[in-house]
């Protein structure tokens, strides 16, 4: 429904514009070429009254070749103007009394006369009469001369200008119509195809994604976008499958354990050494199955459920400092070594808007990966940020990964074939991953088998208001 | 005043190593004009000579992980580095390089002792061999970089590697 509005707006606006564009070039057109018709015309009638003063007022006190001259000019080689009628008014005496005298022969207004005697220069319309009139002087004697005459343009050219016009703005509407549905077709085409191609897609085919159209930039970006956002969706979506079928699976196997022990515990009276046995099993099996839980626990909440957490700046030195005391904690052979060889002099380069506890439990997560697979080796923390991001770069020298099961590692419950002798559930990359995504950051495991991994987890900062 | 030092570069994190130890090993209350210098042979066509840009031809090079890292190391010795910048030296022979030595009024190159040049691509040489044999009064500085982990960063965009540097001196 909206988007039929925007549609329809789009062909308004461009209809109403070029239709406005035309009219009002005809308007301006059509009153300039009106003014100057009338400004020609009146030129025409001053050379007209110039010429009948020359013949009628110079030619009394001339030769008759001279009048006869200016009369063929007037009469032969002139055009011929339609009701054309010349005055000639010789002053004498009083301005005014005069002026009454003229206007009531001619039927114009005094103040034309007024106005010849103020300027020399006076026009003025009556119906479609023209009236021009000169101040005409001769040897010392002023004269009135006016010519008049019909504005045939008026009747002919305007008439035809006028309807040029209205003929050119017909088939510019006409145009307008069609060009401003055409362009506003082809304009929400792409996104008529977009809209088509998403309703396609829903939680059974979430591995679709848009194609890029060609010659639309902004449209491209769009669609990237919204790649985007499905590949995002699409990983939480896998998680949640993976996480549902290995969930059960992980759980059972302390479970059965626990329940293995109790069943062989029970089936005779043992001695308080067996039943102390076998109760420090049981509680190994739970323990166990608690942090199972919790890590999975936290790798759903990471995975689906971004709002409930509290996002805040923190520091990132400070909480791999902690991470770092956290991992001596657990276990005293862990080193680890702080680099700090390129931390940033200026502190504000080391501020992330984040949740410190997710961050807290992604770093801890790679430095202890980094310190149990190298057998408790020295890992390197080191960091270092550039303008608009912190870099986090974590090495140690343990057994790394086998190059073809790189790609598999964000795969929740997978576990590199060179693993077996370790303790692991598989949670913890995926985990930091969702974390690491959640903050916006990156993360790229470098390792080669035998010779270490190198983890680089990109977080951007955060801009100072 | 700033001490302008030029460093030849090839465009990978490996060579900023070279500056990443100068710098560690300069006095702390020294400060420095870097300029990361760069050798591009230039196209011979006349339209690409004539819409010539250095800000478009370093942009082509893709060198943002590079950029990155100069900024990781600007942030680091922020006090120390009043300036540094990434330029392309375009000329092909002793003495052009003799005139960008004056032009950018150079004081010292550091070059590295036992690192090879890796172009980045087919126009792109070493500037090292016209530093060495440079007469002008510049100082020139070899460093000498550990190539520790070699095998394990060969991908000239790793950022981590900037990191190894200082573990291999830190072991």
């Amino acid at each position: 429904m909206s988007k039929i509005n925007i549609q329809f707006k789009a062909i308004m606006m461009l209809f109403l514009s070029i239709i406005g564009l035309t009219i009002i070039l005809g308007v301006i057109v059509y009153v300039s070429i009106n003014n100057y018709m009338y400004d020609d015309f009146f030129n025409t009638l001053k050379i007209r009254a110039n010429t009948v003063a020359k013949i009628s007022v110079d030619g009394a006190n001339r030769d008759s070749t001279f009048v006869s001259g200016y009369s063929v000019i007037h009469k032969d080689v002139s055009e011929k103007l339609k009701n054309e009628n010349d005055y000639v008014f010789k002053i004498e005496g009083s301005n005014t009394y005069q002026h009454k005298i003229f206007s009531d022969s001619l039927r114009i207004p005094i103040s034309f006369f007024n106005t010849l005697a103020k300027t020399g220069d006076a026009e003025y319309i009556k119906d479609k009469i023209l009236y021009k009139g000169v101040l005409y002087k001769y040897n010392g004697r002023s004269y009135y001369v006016i010519a008049s005459a019909e504005n045939y343009f008026e009747n002919k050219l305007i008439r035809y200008l006028q309807r040029t016009l209205l003929f050119s703005i017909a088939i510019a509407t006409l145009f307008a119509l069609v060009a401003s549905v055409y362009v506003s077709k082809n304009i929400f085409k792409p996104i008529d195809r977009i809209t088509n191609k998403v309703k396609q897609i829903s939680s059974e085919n979430l591995h679709l994604r848009l194609d890029e159209e060609r010659y639309n930039n902004e449209l491209n970006k769009l669609i990237g976008t919204f790649n985007d956002m499905l590949n995002r969706i699409e990983t939480s979506f896998e998680t949640q499958n993976n996480f549902i079928s290995n969930a059960s699976h992980e759980l059972r196997t302390p479970l059965t354990g626990i329940i293995g022990t109790a069943d062989v515990c029970l089936s005779k009276i043992r001695s308080t050494e067996e039943y102390v046995e076998t109760l420090s099993i049981i509680l190994d099996e739970a323990g166990k199955l608690d942090r199972k839980t919790k890590a999975l626990l936290f790798l759903a909440q990471t995975g689906f459920d971004g709002k409930v957490q509290k996002f805040e700046k923190v520091r990132i030195d400070q909480l791999l400092w902690d991470c770092i005391a956290t991992i001596e904690k657990l276990d005293q052979k862990n080193k680890v070594h702080f680099d700090t060889s390129l931390l940033p002099e200026n502190s504000k380069k080391l501020k992330v808007v984040g949740n410190e506890q997710l961050l807290h439990l992604a770093f801890t997560n790679i430095i202890g990966n980094g310190c149990k697979y190298s057998d408790n080796q020295v890992v390197h923390v080191s960091i270092g940020a550039s303008n608009d991001k912190v870099f986090i770069v974590i090495r140690d020298t343990g057994i790394g990964i086998p190059k073809d099961e790189l790609k598999y590692i964000y795969d929740p419950f997978f576990r590199a074939s060179n693993t077996q002798k370790y303790e692991g559930y598989g949670i913890g990359l995926p985990l930091t991953r969702n974390i690491i995504r959640m903050h916006s950051g990156k993360i790229t495991v470098r390792a080669t088998e035998n010779m270490g991994t190198t983890v680089q987890i990109d977080l951007p900062i955060a801009h100072t208001q | 005043m700033a001490h302008k030092v030029l460093l030849p570069t090839d465009f990978s994190i490996d060579s900023l190593k070279v500056l990443k130890s100068y710098l560690q090993q300069s006095p702390p209350d020294s400060s420095f004009d870097i300029v990361l210098a760069h050798g591009q042979t230039l196209s011979d066509s006349i339209s690409d000579l004539l819409f010539f840009s250095k800000y478009r031809l370093l942009k082509e090079l893709n060198i943002e992980h590079f950029e990155d890292a100069v900024k990781i190391l600007q942030n680091k010795y922020d006090s120390k580095l009043k300036n540094i910048h990434i330029d392309i030296f375009t000329g092909h022979n002793q003495s052009a390089f003799q005139n960008y030595l004056n032009g950018n009024k150079i004081e010292e190159i550091v070059v590295s002792e036992n690192r090879s040049f890796k172009p980045c691509n087919k126009k792109s040489f070493d500037l090292t061999k016209y530093a060495l044999k440079t007469k002008a009064a510049v100082k020139i500085t070899k460093i000498n970089c550990e190539q520790e982990g070699s095998s394990l960063s060969a991908d000239a965009a790793d950022i981590s590697s900037l990191f190894n540097n200082q573990m291999a001196l830190s072991q």
